[in-house]
């Protein structure tokens, strides 16, 4: 477990805040996670993916910069 | 490859068929009695979209930082662990084997989902019959070029729709997905299959990978909304 502890928790997107081009197909994107922290990255452009329906989604795992432990969102 | 070594994988395959089939129909994405998800009847009876899925319109790039790039001409595959004849494919040989096509469907535990891609590769179970899997081996670690590891039961890897793929859409796998080779895993959730593999490990102990050692769900059963540990 002590060792688990030192991993660098990463987290699924769960609602894309804001974002911008910041050129060369990448932007700068803030973030809820689903541990509930807001981060902003800069990140691929294509992370950030029009779904059908209608919306955007932000895909793929982001650092939680507290290391709050992977768990599903409340 | 000669006659008889083809006909000796034949029946290493048939063997492990009649040893997997009722096992595999027994797993949650085929025999979930009230499987959570939307949509019509998927390939393996389950509901096209899995809970807390989306369509995406793009396929996304993921990867845990590194996007190796691997020559054909340097290109292995190792298997290795619990079976009587390890080996190391190259390009040529992975090419030498049955080839397939097969259409499945793609779910991100990130949320997204793309549906019907259409691959060409080798089927698990036909490099499992090549190599002459041992009874005791149960599990399977895989590596990645870019030192990603991920497992998973033998049972879920010997399912038909579960390829080492080196095309998809008829174009060769490109780096950024994987290429030139990557495994899928369409009824788990898609880090289950890795991409620019490089050796599969047969286990009788399972041993877990990357995500699986950082709080994600060891069995990743997408019509169980299986994402956590």
């Amino acid at each position: 477990m002590a060792e688990r502890s030192l991993l660098v928790t990463s987290h699924s997107a769960i609602k894309l805040v804001a974002h911008r081009g910041v050129g060369e197909g990448r932007v700068e994107a803030t973030l809820v996670l689903a541990c509930g922290c807001e981060v902003t990255r800069t990140m691929r452009a294509d992370r950030i993916q029009e779904i059908e329906g209608g919306g955007l989604l932000v895909v793929g795992k982001y650092p939680c910069p507290k290391r709050h432990p992977v768990r599903p969102p409340e | 490859m000669t006659d008889a070594k083809q006909e000796r994988i034949v029946q290493a395959r048939m063997r492990l068929k009649a040893r997997f089939e009722a096992k595999m129909a027994a797993t949650p994405a085929q025999s979930d009695d009230a499987p959570m998800g939307s949509g019509p009847a998927n390939r393996h009876g389950m509901p096209k979209l899995p809970p807390g899925q989306v369509l995406a319109k793009g396929w996304p790039v993921l990867d845990i930082g590194l996007k190796p790039v691997v020559e054909l001409e340097d290109w292995s595959l190792e298997i290795a662990g619990a079976c009587d004849a390890p080996t190391t494919l190259n390009w040529e040989a992975l090419m030498a084997l049955e080839q397939v096509d097969d259409t499945s469907d793609f779910h991100c535990v990130t949320t997204w989902s793309k549906m019907d891609m259409e691959w060409r590769g080798v089927r698990f179970l036909e490099l499992m019959a090549l190599v002459q899997v041992r009874d005791e081996a149960q599990h399977v670690l895989c590596h990645g070029y870019d030192g990603y590891t991920t497992n998973l039961p033998l049972v879920e890897a010997m399912k038909p729709d579960v390829l080492v793929a080196h095309t998809v859409y008829g174009e060769p796998l490109s780096i950024e997905h994987g290429g030139p080779a990557r495994m899928i895993t369409p009824q788990l959730y898609a880090w289950k299959g890795a991409k620019w593999i490089k050796k599969i490990e047969l286990l009788a102990e399972d041993q877990k990978g990357f995500w699986e050692v950082r709080g994600y769900s060891n069995s990743a059963h997408p019509w169980r909304n299986d994402r956590y540990s």
